[in-house]
């Protein structure tokens, strides 16, 4: 016999939602946010995350001497609070619950995973070691636990590393390579990641090159982060070639200049101080941070697989004010010896099973995926798998506005339809989740341990694989079982492989492929046998 | 409560408290209590917030309050992502031609900050860095059409 639900006279919706948000970075928590202010009592939300710990790139991708940035998490425990909301940490939705099972469950499902791909430049030499991607550079020293083994050199060759791009990011990430270590620990910085820059300057690092193909006034770094370059720390000197700083000002660039207030702004900072600077790279005995604009990587030099230096080609501008390229030009390239390359040149997102993916896009229309159908809930995306991985965490505010009106509007036009039985039991019979008070608890850890080492706060960097706490230092975790790193690895997140004999592809799903007697291809897509006498299968 | 904070203490914080009220309509989004530099006793000053759907609302604060905790204290719609610490644009908003002059020139730090805020005016500033007082009193301070992304709040979207 059904159950009796009094009558709802006087509430606005015929019945209670119940929605599936999966991420918990800023997209995850705006989208609940502005869907909670849309939808107030009727509207209940299941939040599911990967790692055991919430707030995304908050937590991994801030720069660890930006800790204001991260009070935003203060208003996102706002929302985790609410009588209803749930947040299950430590569940991975596409491999276990299926995205299908989601929307089988949930009258709508929000996905805000973000992107942690990253890419590439294509050059020679990118895959020497010593280069690496600014995504997982960054997430190591933000102590993520699935890049606390990345490897790196012990000493950076040429006492210099090179920084390729000119975002925030890239001036992050050289900031910290010259900042005093001791200031480092200071923060919520991974110390094995402080005392590794420590050693890396007591070897010698000295100088960072930030390296940018177009000019000043296309550059992608704000203000604030270029200003602090100057005010960091006593021991650093950034520079920046007047001369090079005169190429940049093109009829074009002029234009877009007069048109910019915040690049205005910035001509001060690099012509006033910076340039000035540079009189002093030869004799000081500061760490240098030199700007480089209107310079392309041509090609990454290495020994021995390892990085020595790096070849930039000198380039020029070219095009409409606002639309400039960067040209390649017949002037001598510039060789800097270095041991270190981070590359910052973007993130990428990476396919989530189950998901449409177009031109490394997912297609949408104001959030919406696809409404729903077949007695599934609605798919929706808000955040950087949306938008594309780009912007600041305020840049997810509107964005997940329209999401969450998107979402709101078509579940209104569906509510005749009649509710789905709940899915507590669901929710009930997930494997070990970690809910936001056990998170609460962690982080009042991560602070008192944190303390007593002279830091902000000293992050849980171990893996919890079923329930069961594993090193990321030196152990995974696949599909449920727990490996060694060194010995072994994890294909797609599910097939666990003998790394030195086998090896992951991923170009057709995720395929174990034994190395001598098999190719992963880009063409033919995945793995392919390699005939008798032939060197490849690929084609 | 807003109590007095040792002077030359410049950022404001919030603890929140976090629950909404059931049985309401909408979710109540917490009046956000912030310390800040106000006295209880301090003068009331009334403003009007110029909403972003044109309507006005207005406030009445303690002397000493924040634009930004006005807005808060009074369920007017604007973010403060960074909690006053001068670390983001989120509670832009913008003055009129008078009021602009007599509170100043912002400092460098809210200009960086300012130079990232969509639909920025030469009136602008950061609601967190304006303390309401004598010079605010029966003003309009403007809420920003658009927000980061374009857009447009109370746009609602057509299905198809």
């Amino acid at each position: 016999m059904p159950s009796l639900k009094p009558a709802r006279l006087l509430t606005r919706s015929a019945r209670d939602y119940h929605v599936a948000v999966v991420g918990s970075g800023p997209a995850g928590f705006y989208t609940s946010k502005y869907l909670f202010k849309k939808a107030g009592d009727t509207l209940k939300i299941d939040m599911f995350e990967r790692l055991p710990t919430p707030f995304g790139l908050v937590r991994f991708g801030v720069a660890p001497d930006h800790p204001e940035v991260k009070n935003v998490i203060n208003d996102f425990g706002v929302i985790a609070r609410m009588p209803s909301f749930r947040y299950f940490g430590n569940i991975e939705v596409g491999s276990q619950p299926s995205l299908e099972d989601l929307r089988k469950l949930y009258d709508a499902v929000v996905l805000c995973t973000g992107a942690s791909g990253e890419r590439l430049l294509g050059i020679a030499g990118e895959e020497s070691f010593g280069v690496v991607g600014a995504p997982a550079f960054v997430k190591w020293y933000n102590g993520h636990p699935d890049y606390q083994d990345l490897k790196l050199p012990s000493t950076v060759h040429g006492e210099s590393a090179v920084v390729l791009g000119q975002g925030n990011v890239a001036l992050d990430v050289a900031r910290l390579l010259v900042r005093p270590p001791r200031d480092l620990d200071a923060t919520d910085m991974e110390r094995a990641a402080v005392n590794t820059i420590a050693s890396w300057q007591k070897s010698g690092l000295r100088t960072v090159h930030i390296v940018g193909r177009r000019g000043f006034v296309q550059a992608a770094f704000t203000n604030a982060e270029l200003r602090e370059l100057l005010t960091c720390s006593d021991e650093v000197l950034p520079v920046v070639d007047p001369e090079e700083l005169a190429l940049c000002r093109n009829e074009a660039s002029e234009e877009e200049l007069s048109k910019s207030r915040m690049k205005k702004r910035s001509v001060d900072i690099l012509d006033k101080t910076m340039a000035a600077n540079f009189a002093e790279m030869g004799s000081t005995s500061k760490r240098i941070l030199r700007v480089h604009f209107l310079r392309s990587p041509q090609e990454v030099l290495s020994e021995d697989g390892g990085v020595r230096g790096i070849r930039l080609g000198r380039m020029k501008l070219q095009g409409e004010p606002g639309r400039q390229v960067a040209a390649p030009t017949e002037e001598a390239a510039l060789e800097i010896s270095c041991g270190l390359v981070v590359r910052s040149v973007g993130f990428d997102i990476t396919p989530f099973n189950g998901l449409p993916l177009k031109s490394n896009r997912v297609p949408h229309t104001q959030g919406c995926v696809e409404t729903s159908s077949d007695g599934l809930g609605g798919l929706y995306v808000s955040g950087w798998l949306k938008r594309g991985p780009q912007g600041i965490i305020a840049s997810n505010i509107g964005d997940a506005q329209e999401t969450a009106a998107r979402l709101w509007n078509d579940l209104q036009h569906q509510s005749a339809k009649p509710p789905r039985s709940s899915p507590d039991s669901f929710v009930s019979s997930l494997p070990r989740p970690v809910s936001f008070e056990d998170w609460k608890k962690l982080e009042a850890e991560e602070h008192r341990s944190g303390h007593e080492m002279g830091k902000a706060a000293a992050k849980f960097t171990r893996g919890c694989c079923e329930g069961v706490i594993f090193k990321a230092q030196t152990e995974g975790c696949c599909q449920g079982r727990i490996y060694t790193r060194a010995a072994q690895s994890c294909c797609g997140g599910r097939s666990l492989y003998d790394s030195e004999t086998h090896g992951c592809c991923l170009e057709n799903g995720a395929q174990v492929y034994r190395y001598g007697s098999y190719n992963c291809c880009r063409r033919p897509k995945g793995i392919c046998r390699i005939r008798p006498g032939k060197a490849t299968c690929c084609s | 409560m807003l109590r007095r904070l040792a002077p030359g203490i410049a950022r404001t914080w919030a603890p929140s408290t976090g629950f909404s009220r059931p049985g309401l309509a909408g979710v109540q989004f917490l009046a956000r209590w912030h310390r800040s530099v106000a006295d209880e006793n301090a003068e009331k000053i009334s403003f009007h917030f110029k909403q972003r759907d044109g309507s006005r609302k207005t406030v009445t604060v303690p002397s000493g309050t924040t634009v930004l905790e006005a807005a808060h204290l009074n369920q007017v719609d604007l973010e403060g992502a960074c909690e006053a610490s001068l670390a983001c644009s989120t509670c832009h908003v913008i003055l009129t031609a008078d009021d602009y002059k007599k509170y100043g020139e912002p400092t460098e730090k809210e200009e960086d900050l300012l130079d990232l805020a969509p639909c920025l005016t030469p009136t602008s500033r950061l609601a967190c860095q304006v303390v309401v007082d004598e010079r605010l009193k029966d003003q309009e301070v403007s809420l920003p059409a658009m927000t980061l992304n374009f857009y447009v709040d109370g746009h609602v979207p057509t299905p198809h």
